[in-house]
């Protein structure tokens, strides 16, 4: 789920805690694979059978040749070991862009949803700003103009990526400000800072997990990307999108070499999809 | 004589739901209910919230929710179709041809992008009939009526729409589930009304599901008690009325708010199903009288209100004028209900005295010396923050109000020795509370800090009777224990008269007659103010006095 122009003021489901003790065990696998993926990234240091940086045997071994299971690559290191490496370096970058655009975005909506006025109408017009903007050139152009590397792969991804949790944040404080129990904090004489932080904000945090979980498959795609393209983590690092990008000219004689980073990419991308589905059936009602 | 066989039959029904959510356990919501609806026989099914009233309705409308998982066991024949075998088409069929459904808000059973005409098309099969059924059931103006959409009308309206979409194939029971609880006694009255002409008209027989026995008492053959999905007694209306024999059906009936409800005494109190035992604090209401209120000579009105006015935009071109300079007092210690029909200005001279909404002109005296207003809102249950604790709820009205720290903790304990809580509520969410333990909590942090004022919007309008009866006892003991000044805004004159000394009339912005509460339903001079009167159902008094 990428922001886009045309984007629900409020989400299409009310969303509380309470379900997080379903028994929906689809949704829970979803999540666990996820969590899966996740710990193998997390763990290739224990995982990986080879080191990912030192070439370990012969270039171009096909998978399960000389016993690589995954392969080797152009310059003999282990596919496998890399893909793990990779998944490591890009699940917590992914998980870092989402928690960013969560704290900006949420900040900003909370305050926008508050005080509205002028406040609200300056800060959605610059969330409307970002947002008719195509994320990914945006995005580019900020990771090219800054440098390629971790540091600043992260700054360009997560500054577009926070309107869109500012302004759903803003819509769900808006209609939360006008249910009777705030109204009620109001004519208990509570000050106002106060009503945002205890009687407002905890009603949204059960939907800022569902926007965030919902939103790592996407983060892991952009990351990916613009690794792809040369902006993230240099050679010889281990990074998914840079590992298909490098080797692609390998396709036709080598396929695994691009292909299993691509594959990775496949599989974090489409677990934390299903574990954004599954938090969002658990939470949603 | 000839009896005919039932249109619909139930035996044995027996319903298992699994809710889904944290408790997903399958529950048995119908017990083996076994029930006949005569053709031409108006069925009132009472029973308080959770009894199981609704869901006996679904199943008949072989409606029963996919997601609670239903397990069904036992017979239900609707026209001659078995309910709980027939084929998704049969069902169709019988619901298109012999049933009619009316719900208790038309606003989430309307479809709402779709204008009333379009509607009323689709049910009727020609513009011509849906125009003439509109006006049929009253709808004022039926061929304009036809271009607008749903939320643009009025409940009342939204409700005779519903209506006529639910007999517009002739049907040969209508289903009928709380369908007059959103509305004012007033329009109430006239939808009740209209139902029994339409029945007589058509000559079918109606299932009337209601937590009121007031309102099947007005309409109804048959009257049948649900409890805790079982019946517990049924019977003719004047024998339920007048003579019920089972003890539960005896205690809905003095449980009753009506005309006729003793004023210096509390309301009889009892527990329903699953709420919490608090024998202490029903015995210690049981035991108040309430004495007649004499103001006190020479003290300072807790409230004035002088000449208020407030206009509010409707359109661009068109205002509507809420209040019209009204003006009034409330003595320390009274008091006051205001009263009217929807629309009349009554809600919003709580909310500016309330300090949620400002008056274009006129001014609002509090007494300095008390705390701020507090308000009880309509659902009191509601106006808790639901992931708070009822403790840091009562702490921060404190706070607010300026009373030192140390002094919070015996406050706290005293506050809910009032409302009858243990004190291990303190350490619960509110959304963790039953509804009567929210009451009670939203009560507490009401005149925890004795407000000026407690102002209540509407307390009893979305309860059942058990609950409206635990909330008018409350408030009457609170007031007893606490000695606040009260103002009420409500549409049902018998909840006024047990809780207010005095009653303000309201019609259109301007106080059309006031009087002490009594006089005010006994000798009613206004012919607005004997409509209201009017309006409230009270079969049981008719059925006495006949």
């Amino acid at each position: 789920m990428s922001p886009s122009a045309t984007l629900p003021e409020r989400l299409p489901f009310r969303v509380t805690l309470a379900g997080l003790g379903q028994r929906d065990w689809p949704s829970w696998l979803g999540i666990a694979l996820f969590l899966a993926v996740f710990l193998t990234g997390v763990l290739a240091p224990v995982l990986a059978p080879y080191d990912p940086v030192q070439p370990v045997g012969t270039p171009y071994a096909a998978p399960g040749q000389f016993g690589f299971v995954l392969g080797t690559d152009t310059i003999g290191r282990d596919v496998l070991s890399r893909t793990l490496y990779g998944i490591g370096a890009t699940v917590p970058l992914a998980l870092a862009v989402v928690a960013i655009g969560i704290l900006c975005g949420g900040i900003i909506g909370t305050v926008a949803g508050i005080l509205r006025g002028w406040v609200d109408n300056v800060l959605m017009r610059v969330a409307d700003l970002f947002l008719a903007l195509p994320v990914p050139l945006v995005a580019i152009a900020i990771v090219a103009a800054l440098g390629g590397g971790t540091g600043h792969l992260l700054f360009g991804i997560s500054l577009v990526w926070w309107p869109y949790f500012a302004r759903i944040v803003r819509g769900e404080v808006v209609s939360l400000a006008a249910r009777p129990h705030v109204e009620a904090a109001r004519m208990a004489g509570v000050p106002a800072w106060r009503i945002a932080l205890r009687h407002i904000v905890p009603g949204i945090i059960p939907t800022l997990v569902v926007l965030a979980s919902l939103d790592v498959g996407a983060a892991t795609l952009m990351i990916s990307a613009l690794s792809f393209l040369g902006l993230g983590t240099p050679q010889p690092m281990p990074e998914l999108g840079s590992d298909a990008a490098k080797n692609v000219g390998a396709l036709l004689q080598a396929w695994w070499i691009p292909v299993i980073p691509g594959i990775g990419v496949f599989f974090v991308t489409i677990t934390a999809n299903l574990a954004g589905s599954g938090a969002r059936n658990l939470l949603g009602k | 004589m000839d009896v005919p066989p039932p249109f619909a039959t139930v035996r044995d029904l027996r319903v298992e739901l699994t809710r889904p959510g944290r408790d997903s356990r399958a529950q048995q919501v119908l017990k083996g209910i076994s029930l006949d609806i005569r053709p031409g026989e108006v069925v009132g099914l009472v029973g308080q919230s959770g009894s199981g009233k609704s869901i006996l309705g679904l199943t008949l409308l072989g409606a029963l929710p996919e997601r609670s998982r239903p397990a069904v066991t036992g017979e239900v024949r609707v026209g001659g179709v078995d309910v709980l075998t027939a084929s998704p088409k049969t069902m169709r069929q019988l619901r298109r041809e012999k049933l009619g459904v009316v719900f208790q808000d038309p606003m989430t059973s309307l479809n709402p992008t779709m204008r009333i005409g379009a509607q009323m098309v689709e049910a009727t099969g020609s513009r011509q009939l849906a125009i003439d059924l509109l006006a049929r059931v009253g709808v004022p103006e039926p061929a304009a009526r036809m271009n607008v959409f749903p939320h643009q009308l009025s409940g009342g309206l939204r409700q005779r729409v519903m209506i006529a979409m639910a007999v517009a194939g002739k049907p040969a029971l209508i289903i009928a589930d709380e369908p007059t609880t959103a509305l004012d006694v007033t329009v109430q009255k006239q939808v009740l009304d209209l139902l029994a002409e339409l029945r007589a008209e058509l000559a079918c027989s109606v299932l009337m599901v209601t937590h009121d026995l007031g309102v099947a008492g007005e309409i109804a053959d048959r009257i049948v008690v649900m409890r805790d999905g079982e019946i517990v007694e049924s019977g003719g209306v004047a024998a339920i009325l007048t003579r019920p024999q089972h003890e539960y059906t005896q205690r809905l009936i003095a449980s009753r708010i009506s005309l006729e409800s003793d004023r210096t005494r509390p309301l009889p109190m009892f527990e329903p199903s699953g709420e919490p035992e608090d024998d202490e604090l029903v015995e210690r209401i049981e035991a108040e009288t309430y004495p007649v209120w004499r103001p006190a000579p020479g003290a300072a009105p807790a409230v004035t209100v002088r000449s208020l006015t407030k206009t509010f935009a409707q359109s661009r071109s068109t205002t509507l004028r809420a209040l019209d300079g009204v003006s009034f007092e409330i003595g320390a210690g009274e008091s006051v209900a205001i009263v009217g029909e929807s629309g009349s200005g009554k809600s919003t001279i709580l909310r500016i005295v309330a300090g949620l909404e400002t008056a274009d002109r006129g001014s609002v005296v509090t007494l300095a010396v008390a705390g701020r207003p507090q308000m009880v809102f309509q659902d009191a249950g509601a106006s808790l923050t639901p992931w708070m604790r009822v403790g840091e709820l009562l702490a921060e009205r404190l706070s607010v109000e300026g009373v030192p720290a140390r002094e919070h903790r015996e406050r706290i304990e005293r506050a809910l020795d009032v409302v009858g809580l243990d004190r291990s509520v303190l350490r619960i969410r509110s959304r963790e509370l039953s509804g009567g333990q929210r009451q009670r909590v939203a009560l507490a942090r009401a005149a925890i800090v004795p407000p000026a004022i407690l102002l209540c919007d509407e307390p009893t309008s979305a309860l059942d009777a058990w609950m409206a009866a635990n909330i008018i006892n409350l408030l009457r003991h609170l007031r007893h224990e606490v000695g606040m000044s009260m103002m009420f805004v409500t549409h049902d004159l018998s909840v006024a008269r047990l809780i207010a000394d005095r009653i303000l009339v309201m019609r259109r912005g301007v106080i059309v007659e006031q009087g002490a509460a009594e006089e005010i339903i006994a000798h009613p001079r206004e012919q607005y103010t004997k409509d209201l009167v009017g309006a409230v159902p009270d079969p049981v008094f008719a059925e006495r006095a006949a």
